[in-house]
């Protein structure tokens, strides 16, 4: 027994030592815990390839809802969109999106710790300008769809950032814009630049444009603002955007990565039509465009959906006319461009702003250089043709109608922008659109802003509740951005 | 056991005889054999013989074993006693395997712990684990998936959800913990399978533990007298069960006039014989077509030359059949072959299954081969060898998709035509156009542009099902390796200590073929010629020593264990595919891509250590104290906050002993209260940055991840309670179990959604409280009990609440990721103060209880509205088993009270035209499709705006659109009660004894009917399966659930 006793005490002490080789550093875990794979520090130009990808995408220039709503096209078979079926739509992916890796190039850039290994990527202060003119892009968009944002406390972190009015975000864009075009310090340039190639000269017009863009939206809500940002803006030396080889225009590829959206939409689907109020409005103006913007059917003819059907009403059609136009091979080509900002729209603007008399410059002169920027764009310009065009009574501003004829011509020239020619839609009425007899809202009008994400009703809703109290009717598509006023 | 002397009885009798068991007639090696009111008895040797002195015939003898009914019987004149005991599944579960694979008596548990064994695990044999616990266990809810769906794993909750991401319980399989998704055994080589419910039974399992743990044991040889080999075989046939009820009065079209088909140039010349025709709307699929009025019409076949249906009209017929006759019968073979021996050094079982299934899809099969090897070496009295190996190899060919728009069921309930005839389009499966692609009734109107550019000969949402099928080619196979292997050093009866290696391996490799003739028959379909393979491997590694060490001091008993792990997780991936289809038309080869391919490579470590040890104190044998404590170190946690300590403490009075009430048997009172703690994946504690797989020229792309991680984050701890009591009476034929469990995990790690404009849309954090408590019940009965019949019942009942009482001081919903349908129109959300996961999505807006209206009649909508949580009220089943003679019959049934799910197919399926509501007669008789001034439409009440009352009707297909329209949620949302008959078994056990050419070369023998599924008794939406959800917020298009029947044959030599 007492042998057997201490048998079993060795036996013990064995498992104990045991247990002392194996917890003498229990949680020392070495490297175990880094990531093999994926990097601690971002390539900073490799963030802003990303972002600029994303710059004539869904996001911004290239979304087929706004299309429907300003009826540059129209739904095809499923046609709950062009009846304004959306109310919510989440803006959280600009924000982790695009806005945040911005964000992210502009701390890395500042951070003392991490400038200089950065700063491979283009000087540090190039990084920033960059990265702040391509932020207030996206913001301009962010705020132009849903009215007040996060803005002044977003991109933080912090969990529950407030909304800012449109008006303040406005302002700071503006102040943004200018602080950033003075930045750029002439030291290496910015890699991963795939929109203008790190060219500082070109951001510089880039910046001044937006700023004209920006200003001009307030020209009902607040004109003095605008017309000295504006006025601003075009005395800048660095110059704006008036020349198609000065235009913002994303490049696509051809191959399935980086082709453009519109002929990803169109690989192994057929959803929309370039919508009848479009082709004919184009048509009655004997426009030259018109081969370029839209594509014929097998007839030679061109055929648009008419607009805003319902379902049973739109496959009926559809069974009568199997085929309909498309966009025009020059959009809904791979490798064709994605125009964020063109000469022609910012002539259009400074047309705009010299009819209102914001400017001295000459409205007829811009307007016409406006249309021959886009022909030229699309590659329809003949001097005869043009020449005929503008001085048809539809088109040429002498025969009185200005500001609907420039307001016309921009819906025109910013095709297929659809962002950017609703928020030009609601802030001037032109061209007068007629909405569909089927609408499913409530209000049965054009939509005139998204809802906020409903995620923000309960993730975020102190700020979310403050923002819906600032809107009229509350957060529904027929309540008004501040710029959009009746 | 005592051998009396038969010295002292002068008129003794010597008895000799056999034990076999009743089921299988293995002989018993060590019953029991006594004679009652003496102290005189034997026990039997290795072949079941004994031979016992008795004072006279008239002594009644009792033969007892753990886990048989005890039996007696006077011997009479006789000399020869031979008797079958037949077990006793209640007594089985006296002795439970629990944690750390320690076997321990039922009595000195603290807390509730259910077991099933033998035939009990699957009277049908079934292969897959979780389905064999549906209804036969008190609190584990089976979340089946449909048995269409080869492979597929069903996955269970244990005591509802506790966490706020719901867990899945933690597998062990002969004390290796295992990945339960996929975990197919044979029933055949299953011993018991023991569920440890709460976290005071799991404690020890340490943080994989807290959902649950499902411990398997699988057979070991026993001594026997035969050869030691079995053969079970298993044939069942298959056909879909439960489909959605159609409408059979409208077909194909997404708009209702006929057209008439005028020749012109351009069009074939053979076309001119259906000049004239009227024909319906091929292009949409809706079946919002024509009434299908019987009269002549050009059929979608038609136009396709070289057939006997060429240019000809048929009549326009309904065909309430055609889903059903999509699917064949599927074909199960479920084959075992095993060998054992024992003997005194040693025991090996060795186990073959194999299993052919083909399902009731087209071109679908399962091919799966397992092999169980379990040996046990008794090297000398102190060392024991083991080693434990299982393993699978599983081969699936097929298309299986739970999605949304699968070429199967996708169609048949959310997109299709009413009026199609399948035998016809079987027909037309490989039939080739005049442009040479594969057709389907889902093609163009005609006309000539489309005639003469081809797209007229494709299909244009929709594939032949049949071509599909049998064109699209996916493959996977998986391997699985499980085992370990141990020494055992046994120092004496109280001390012994063991080192063990374990291990999880799976391998799973993936093919996927598109051939280039799909790519040319669609127009729509959006589908590329392609070629895609995965590679996938984890790997679990468990390195383990455990001593035990147990003794007694006069009236106490002593029971320690003390043990550490080292826990190694490795994952590596890599998926590569083509991309914008195929250069070489059908070369499956990655090379082969069109444009640069897709590909992505992932890998990760994460090592878990940990020390821990229990002990019971028992008194009398009546009370018993348990603790035990554990410590983790896990790599994924930050340094300095890596280590993280939990105990458990439990106490258990057989009350029973002390008070002696009269037909109690048994009676027992448990407590106790334990923490678990636990961790989270690897590598989120900083912000990390991928590379893309694809640049822009010569610009890599990178993007800052979504997910803000948390270098502060501190390992989870919950603590629970539980009580409960046991009771047996009338020599126990009646037992009662009931159990009280309350739970709360607080400052759990979380993935939580922030406000994207903060620049991320989730965070890991520490936060939340979620108390789940809940009453379960178990009732055992033997109602009836003669040698010759014998009738067993169990009951069980379980309800739980799992409710979130806290989020984070900001946020008060999680969005759980990845449970919403296709559309994301549901989600699953946990909100604060609410119950765990609610379903969430676009309702009607109410006022006062009465639907608001729009001018128009249809419904104003309201965001966000909860339609209650996914998980049940309660659950439960019964499973009984009648003995007649030789014959037995098994049954096996559960249910699931509430709980609400989100159905896609209802969504699109009214959208669409589809279901039977879409055609209905409404109050005015007349059809909900008629014009609502001519009777028609359906009939809508509710109030206005201004609160005003509305009673009108909207035309059916207004009506039925304006959900689809404006993404209205709620009128697709059903509460998932069911009640299911899920098994059946009428067995009959041969008496080989009694037959004499098989007496002596057959051991035993038995032949049973088997049927799965063979009875939804009930359904709260008679439409679908509530049973089988695919996903947890409900369902996407499903597959299509199916019954069996067959019958099995097994054999003992």
């Amino acid at each position: 027994m007492t042998t057997h006793f201490s048998k079993s005490i060795k036996s013990a002490l064995l498992a104990l030592s045991w247990v002392a080789v194996f917890s003498c550093k229990p949680g020392d875990f070495g490297t175990t815990n880094i990531n093999p794979n994926a990097s601690e520090i971002p390539v900073t130009s490799a963030l802003l390839t990303n972002v600029l990808n994303q710059s004539a995408r869904g996001f911004t220039t290239t979304a087929t809802e706004p299309d429907l709503y300003i009826q540059y096209i129209a739904n095809s078979q499923y046609p709950e969109a062009s009846l304004y079926s959306t109310v919510n739509a989440d803006f959280g992916g600009y924000y982790s999106g695009p806005l945040y890796d911005l964000q992210n190039i502009i701390n890395y850039n500042t951070n003392t710790a991490t400038k200089a290994s950065v700063a491979a990527y283009g000087s540090n202060n190039n990084q920033i300008a960059v990265a702040r003119i391509v932020k207030a892009y996206f913001f301009q968009v962010v705020t132009d769809r849903w009215g007040d944002v996060p803005y002044s406390e977003a991109l933080k972190g912090a969990p529950t950032p407030k909304y800012d009015t449109q008006q303040a975000i406005y302002t700071d864009l503006f102040k943004e814009l200018k602080e950033a075009s003075a930045q750029f310090d002439g030291g290496t340039t910015v890699q991963g630049d795939i929109l203008f190639g790190g060219d500082a000269a070109k951001w510089k017009k880039f910046a001044n444009s937006l700023r004209m863009v920006l200003a001009l939206r307030l020209s009902k809500v607040d004109p003095t603002t605008g017309k000295s940002e504006f006025a601003s803006a075009l005395a800048d030396a660095a110059g704006s955007i008036a020349t198609n080889a000065d235009n913002a225009a994303f490049a696509y590829l051809n191959n399935t990565d980086f082709r453009s959206p519109w002929a990803a939409a169109y690989d192994g689907r057929d959803d929309f039509g370039v919508s009848d109020v479009f082709v004919n409005a184009l048509q009655s103006s004997s426009d030259p465009r018109l081969p370029s913007l839209v594509a014929k059917i097998s007839s030679g003819k061109y055929l648009g959906i008419p607009y805003g059907l319902k379902r049973d009403l739109l496959i009926s059609w559809t069974g009568q006319n199997p085929q309909y136009s498309h966009p025009g091979a020059s959009i809904v080509q791979a490798d064709s461009k994605g125009y964020i900002m063109t000469a022609a729209q910012l002539l259009l603007s400074r047309a705009e702003a010299a009819q209102r008399g914001w400017t001295s410059e000459n409205a007829t002169t811009l307007y016409n250089s406006a249309i021959r920027a886009s022909f030229e764009q699309w590659g329809v310009y003949d001097a005869t043709t043009y020449a005929t065009y503008t001085a048809s009574s539809g088109v040429s501003l002498t025969s009185g109608n200005a500001l609907q004829k420039i307001g016309t011509q921009k819906w025109i020239a910013l095709y297929p922008n659809g962002y950017e020619a609703w928020a030009e839609w609601r802030r001037t009425g032109y061209p007068a659109l007629t909405p569909t007899p089927y609408a499913v809202n409530v209000s049965k009008q054009i939509p005139r802003r998204y809802g906020y994400p409903t995620s923000e009703q309960t993730l975020n809703k102190a700020n979310y509740d403050a923002a819906v109290a600032r809107l009229s009717g509350g957060d529904i598509h027929d309540a008004r951005v501040w710029w959009d006023v009746k | 056991m005592l051998l009396a002397s038969a010295a002292t009885y002068a008129q003794s009798v010597t008895l000799r005889g056999r034990v076999i068991s009743a089921e299988d007639g293995v002989p018993l090696p060590g019953v029991n054999v006594a004679v009652k009111g003496t102290s005189r008895g034997t026990t039997t040797d290795a072949n079941g013989a004994y031979q016992l002195d008795v004072p006279n015939g008239q002594a009644t003898l009792v033969y007892s074993f753990i886990g048989f009914i005890r039996q007696e019987v006077v011997p009479g004149n006789k000399t020869t006693v031979d008797v079958e005991l037949s077990s006793d599944a209640s007594q089985l579960e006296e002795v439970v395997v629990t944690a750390l694979g320690v076997k321990r008596e039922a009595k000195a548990l603290p807390y509730a712990v259910q077991s099933i064994s033998g035939d009990r695990i699957s009277p049908t044999r079934q292969t897959d684990v979780n389905n064999a616990l549906a209804g036969k266990i008190a609190g584990v809810q089976v979340m089946s998936q449909a048995g269409s769906n080869l492979g597929a794993s069903t996955s269970i909750r244990i005591r509802g959800a506790g966490s706020l991401n719901d867990k899945a319980p933690l597998y062990v399989v002969d004390g290796t913990p295992v990945d339960g998704t996929n975990l197919f055994l044979s029933p055949d080589d299953m011993e018991s399978i023991t569920v440890l419910k709460g976290p005071n039974a799991t404690a020890l399992y340490g943080q994989r533990g807290d959902a649950g743990v499902v411990v398997i044991t699988t057979k070991r040889a026993k001594a026997n007298g035969g050869i030691g080999l079995e053969v079970n075989q298993t044939t069942t046939f298959e056909r879909p069960s439960l489909l959605p009820k159609y409408q059979n009065m409208y077909g194909g079209g997404g708009d209702s006039e006929w057209q008439t088909f005028k020749w012109e140039t351009g069009y074939p010349e053979e076309w001119k014989a259906l000049d004239g025709k009227r024909y319906h709307d091929y292009t949409d699929d809706a079946s919002w077509g024509p009434k299908m009025d019987g009269g002549e019409y050009i059929p979608w076949y038609a136009w396709y030359p070289g057939t006997q249906y060429s240019n000809k009209t048929a009549a326009f017929t309904p065909q309430p059949d055609n889903v059903r006759k999509f699917y064949n019968t599927g074909h199960t073979y479920n084959t075992n072959v095993n060998f054992s021996k024992a003997g005194e050094n040693f025991n090996v079982r060795l186990s073959y299954t194999n299993l052919r299934q083909t399902g009731v899809q087209t071109n679908t099969d399962l091919k799966r081969d397992q092999i169980n090897l379990n040996s046990e070496l008794f090297l000398n009295k102190h060392f024991t060898a083991n080693a434990s190996i299982q393993y699978n190899i599983q081969r699936l060919n097929g298309y299986f998709s739970d999605g949304y728009s699968n070429q199967t069921t996708g169609s048949f309930s959310s997109w299709f035509h009413r009026d199609l005839d399948m035998d016809i389009v079987r027909q037309f499966a490989d039939y080739r156009s005049p442009i040479g692609t594969l057709v389907s009734w889902n093609h163009d109107n005609p006309s000539v542009p489309f005639v003469q550019n081809g797209r007229f000969y494709k299909g244009n949402y929709w594939y032949n099902f049949f071509s599909y099928a049998n064109n699209i080619s996916n493959t996977g196979q998986k391997d699985l390796l499980l085992g370990n292997v141990s020494l055992t050093y046994k120092l004496d009866d109280h001390f012994r200590m063991s080192v063990i290696a374990r291990r999880d391996q799976r391998n799973e490799n993936y093919e996927n073929k598109v051939p280039t003739i799909m790519e040319l028959s669609g127009w729509q379909t959006g589908l590329k010629a392609a070629y895609g393979t995965a590679q996938i491997t984890r790997r679990e590694d468990n390195f383990e020593f455990l001593s035990a060490y147990n003794n007694t001091a006069g009236a106490f008993t002593f029971d320690f264990n003390v043990g550490g792990n080292i826990r190694k997780n490795f994952y590596r991936d890599i998926y590569a595919g083509t991309k914008s289809g195929l250069v070489v038309p059908d070369l499956y080869t990655l090379s082969n891509s069109r444009d640069a391919i897709n590909y992505a490579n992932n890998r990760f470590y994460k090592e878990v250590r940990s020390l821990y040890g229990r002990g019971t104190i028992g008194y009398k044998d009546r009370v018993f104290l348990d603790f035990s404590g554990r410590n983790d170190w896990s790599s994924a946690l930050p340094v300095n906050n890596n280590s993280y300590f939990y105990p458990s403490v439990g106490l258990s009075v057989i009350f029973s002993e002390m008070l002696k009430i009269p037909t109690l048997s048994y009676g027992k009172l448990r407590a106790s209260t334990a923490r678990v703690g636990s961790d989270l994946d690897p590598y989120q504690l900083s912000l990390t940055y991928g590379v893309g797989s694809v640049k822009y020229g010569n610009n890599i792309l990178m993007s800052t991840p979504d997910l803000l991680p948390n270098a502060g984050i501190a390992p989870a701890l919950s603590s629970s309670y539980e009580g409960g009591i046991d009771l047996k009476f009338f020599n126990n034929r009646v037992g009662l179990a009931a159990t009280y469990y309350q739970e709360d995990k607080t400052n759990e790690i979380l993935t939580v959604n922030i406000p994207a404009a903060s620049g991320f849309s989730s965070q890991v954090i520490n936060a939340g409280h979620i108390r789940r408590n809940g009453v379960e019940l178990q009732l055992d009965v033997t109602p009836i009990r003669t040698p010759r019949f014998n009738w067993d019942l169990t009951v069980n009942w379980a309800a739980n609440r799992s409710k979130v009482i806290e989020l984070t001081p900001d946020v008060k919903t999680f969005t759980v990721p990845n449970y919403n349908d296709a559309f994301a129109f549901a989600r699953v959300i946990h909100q604060e103060g609410q119950e765990w996961g609610q379903v969430r999505g676009r309702g009607i807006k109410y006022l006062d209880g009465q639907p608001v209206l729009n001018g128009d009649g249809t419904y104003q909508t309201q965001n966000d509205v909860y339609f209650g949580s996914v998980l049940p009220k309660f659950t439960g089943g019964a499973f009984t088993s009648f003995r007649y003679d030789d014959l037995t019959l098994t049954l096996s049934m559960d249910y699931g009270k509430g709980g609400k799910y989100f159905s896609l197919s209802n969504f699109w399926g009214q959208y669409s035209g589809l279901l039977a509501e879409t055609a209905a007669t409404n109050d005015k008789g007349m059809n909900v499709r008629d014009d609502v001034s001519a009777g028609g439409g359906v009939h809508v009440k509710g109030v206005n705006a201004n609160g005003e009352k509305v009673d009108t009707y909207v035309n059916g297909y207004d009506y039925y659109h304006q959900f689809g329209n404006n993404g209205i949620a709620e009128a697709s949302i059903f509460d998932a009660t069911f009640v299911k008959l899920r098994e059946i078994n009428l067995g009959y056990n041969v008496p080989v004894r009694k037959i004499p050419f098989l007496n002596g070369k057959v051991r035993s023998a038995s032949v049973s009917f088997v049927a799965r599924n063979p009875w939804i008794i009930y359904v709260a939406n008679p439409n679908f399966d509530a049973s089988e959800l695919a996903g947890k917020f409900g369902e996407n298009g499903q597959l299509v659930g199916t019954r069996s029947i067959g019958f099995s044959v097994r054999l003992g030599f």
